[in-house]
């Protein structure tokens, strides 16, 4: 379970986010929508740690960051979250092997053949058709297909997402989805950022978010 | 942590910057060596020049001028020595063996050395002697070829231009008898004559007791034309570059003189260092030349360091602005989990290998410019100046990486301290 006690973050002495209390559980499909300008990104920052809250405390598991510095932040978040963005964020000169093995190399002298081969199996099951091209040789379905593949090469506990198929088409956005929740079948915390309705429609848990602040928050009558 | 695939990916990303920065430091590092490598190059040279000479006995004046109009052969004024310094030398036991040297008329920019078969011996390892008083022996670096025939012009001009009225050429031929080999001094340069024939054509006579009458009756039937070096007899009556102290002898510009030991030099120089002449070691006129130079060299030096500096600071902060526009890059990056630390080596590293890489092209290419500069520089000065790397230039070239790799963690420092709420608003 991810909790959030009276957590709040100011930034430039404006109040971004304040959160009573939150609480999303692990292994299904989540999701925070709100419009632009809600603090969807912020709460996503916060949680993973790149923000400390002014006040209140994130918990994981009743693990809370608050007690680690900001390296131990990064290792921790390095290790433990995936992340897959709307524009991808791959790195443009890189091949879509090494994109996938970078985030490998801030914690690691030499990437394992396990983590080679990890790699190189989740990008053919998600239909990559050559790992060793550069980034800008593959369409946007398969840039967000790279990504999705950078974000579980390290087998993280979590996973956000932040608008992870704004700019896919339909079919490309069906496939992220299922990935995704693929993964939180697996028993992960997935959490989407997302106006799509189409991943509102396929979320257990919804919260809605408007000016920092949880406006209402709904589960998947299925 | 292993930066080497982020690097990878910046060089990439980068690479006509990188390119740009690589070349900008390479030729700024190399000129600054280049230059430094040279002014030690022109020292060791010219030394080589001076150190030919022992000990130079010339008339009282500047002693800078003296060794470098006759070391040098530069075309200075010099006062004659007295003519009683003939007996003297002659006489001093000190000497194993001393040449005089007589300036003034030149062929083409050449200087004519009037001078005996010592110098021949001592400057060229040429052991010949002076077979008719028309004879020459012409230096590697003159346009004359052995038996073509030439008449010296009075005065070291440059060139033969006879159209301004100012070029006096005598009317003596004389015939080149051998070419000397390269010294790779201004002595390649020279054309050396029997001091006999210099004074001769003067109208001073040839410095020789034994037809001393028969010279002056030669002279009185040609006041007006002293180049007179008609009488074939009267040559070969004479020894030439052999005198003995009832010689007339004639005014010379300066002496060469070969001390038989350290203790006569400063002794010669010691008693010839009076009104009438000053002994010189070139050898100590250089140094104290150096001495000047040395100032200016150590001045040069940190002007250098400090230019390469500036260069290595603009391209650092042409990276460091290069940085600030991928701000989003790093947001994603610690996004995913780089930690500061991770970007700080990455930055660091990534500044420092351009840096390095331009440090070894920069000695590539230094190598290469030093042997163009040497080139240009020898044929402005007329001897050889030969500029090679030394340790001290590869110590001046790790001097400055270790100066650019302090300068390359600025960039870094830059990255490291922005801050994640300002990295997190540019994602």
């Amino acid at each position: 379970m991810l909790q959030l006690k009276n957590a709040s973050v100011t930034l430039d002495k404006q109040l971004i986010l304040s959160l009573d209390n939150v609480a999303l559980p692990y292994g299904q499909l989540n999701v925070l929508a709100g419009p632009s300008g809600a603090g969807k990104s912020t709460f996503l920052h916060t949680i993973s740690g790149q923000l400390k809250p002014t006040q209140g405390e994130v918990y994981w598991k009743d693990f809370s960051l608050e007690g680690l510095n900001e390296s131990a932040r990064s290792r921790w978040r390095s290790q433990n979250i995936g992340f897959i963005f709307q524009d991808f964020n791959l790195i443009p000169s890189l091949s879509a092997l090494d994109n996938v093995l970078l985030q490998h190399s801030f914690s690691h002298w030499r990437i394992s053949d396990d983590v080679r081969q990890l790699a190189l199996a989740l990008l053919e099951q998600f239909g990559v058709p050559n790992v060793h091209k550069n980034i800008s040789q593959f369409s946007r379905g398969e840039k967000q297909r790279i990504a999705l593949a950078r974000a579980l090469v390290g087998h993280p506990e979590i996973i956000l997402a932040d608008e992870p198929t704004a700019s896919l088409d339909q079919e490309n956005a069906d496939f992220v989805i299922q990935q995704l929740k693929a993964q939180a079948a697996l028993g992960k915390f997935v959490l989407v950022v997302s106006h799509d309705p189409l991943v509102i429609n396929q979320a257990a848990y919804t919260v809605y978010l408007e000016r920092g602040v949880i406006q209402h928050e709904s589960m998947d009558a299925a | 942590m292993n930066p080497w695939m982020l690097l990878k990916a910046w060089y990439r990303q980068y690479t006509w910057p990188c390119l740009i920065f690589i070349a900008l430091f390479s030729v700024a590092l190399s000129l600054g060596v280049a230059l430094l490598s040279q002014e030690r190059a022109i020292k060791q040279s010219s030394a080589n020049v001076s150190d030919q000479f022992d000990l130079i006995i010339g008339a009282p004046g500047s002693k800078v001028d003296l060794v470098l109009d006759i070391a040098f052969l530069q075309t200075g004024f010099l006062e004659t020595v007295p003519t009683h310094i003939w007996h003297d030398l002659l006489d001093d036991e000190r000497i194993e063996w001393f040449a005089p040297i007589v300036l003034g008329d030149g062929y083409h920019g050449s200087p004519i050395v009037g001078t005996t078969p010592h110098l021949l011996d001592s400057l060229y390892g040429a052991k010949a002697n002076f077979p008719t008083m028309h004879s020459a022996f012409v230096g590697a670096n003159v346009d004359l070829q052995v038996n073509e025939v030439f008449q010296p012009q009075h005065g070291m001009l440059e060139s033969n231009d006879e159209e301004d009225g100012e070029v006096h050429t005598h009317h003596v031929d004389y015939q080149v008898v051998q070419k000397l080999p390269v010294t790779g001094t201004p002595w390649d340069n020279a054309i050396l004559v029997p001091v006999e024939a210099t004074w001769a054509v003067h109208g001073l006579g040839d410095g020789h007791a034994d037809d001393e009458h028969e010279h002056e009756h030669e002279h009185e039937e040609d006041e007006h034309d002293h180049d007179g070096l008609e009488h074939d007899e009267h040559e070969e009556s004479i020894h030439l570059g052999t005198f003995d102290a009832h010689d007339p002898f004639k005014p010379v510009s300066a002496f060469i003189v070969k001390p038989n030991s350290v203790a006569s030099a400063y002794g010669l120089r010691s008693d010839f260092s009076n009104s009438e002449t000053q002994g010189v070691f070139p050898a100590e006129v250089m140094v104290m030349l150096y001495a000047l130079m040395g100032d200016a060299r150590a001045l040069m030096s940190q002007i250098t360091l400090i230019c390469e500096a500036l260069v290595m600071l603009s391209l650092v902060f042409g990276i460091a602005a290069l940085f600030a526009l991928f701000k989003r890059e790093f947001a994603i990056l610690r996004t995913i989990g780089a930690t500061r630390g991770y970007l700080l080596l990455s930055v660091w590293l990534f500044v420092f290998s351009l840096m390095a890489v331009g440090l070894l092209f920069g000695m590539l290419l230094v190598t290469l410019e030093v042997q163009w500069i040497s080139h240009m520089l020898s044929s402005k000065v007329q001897f050889n100046i030969n500029a090679t790397l030394g340790a001290q230039d590869w110590l001046f070239g790790l001097a400055i990486l270790l100066v650019g790799s302090v300068l390359a963690l600025l960039p870094a420092v830059f990255v490291y301290r922005v801050s994640n709420e300002k990295l997190m608003q540019s994602i």
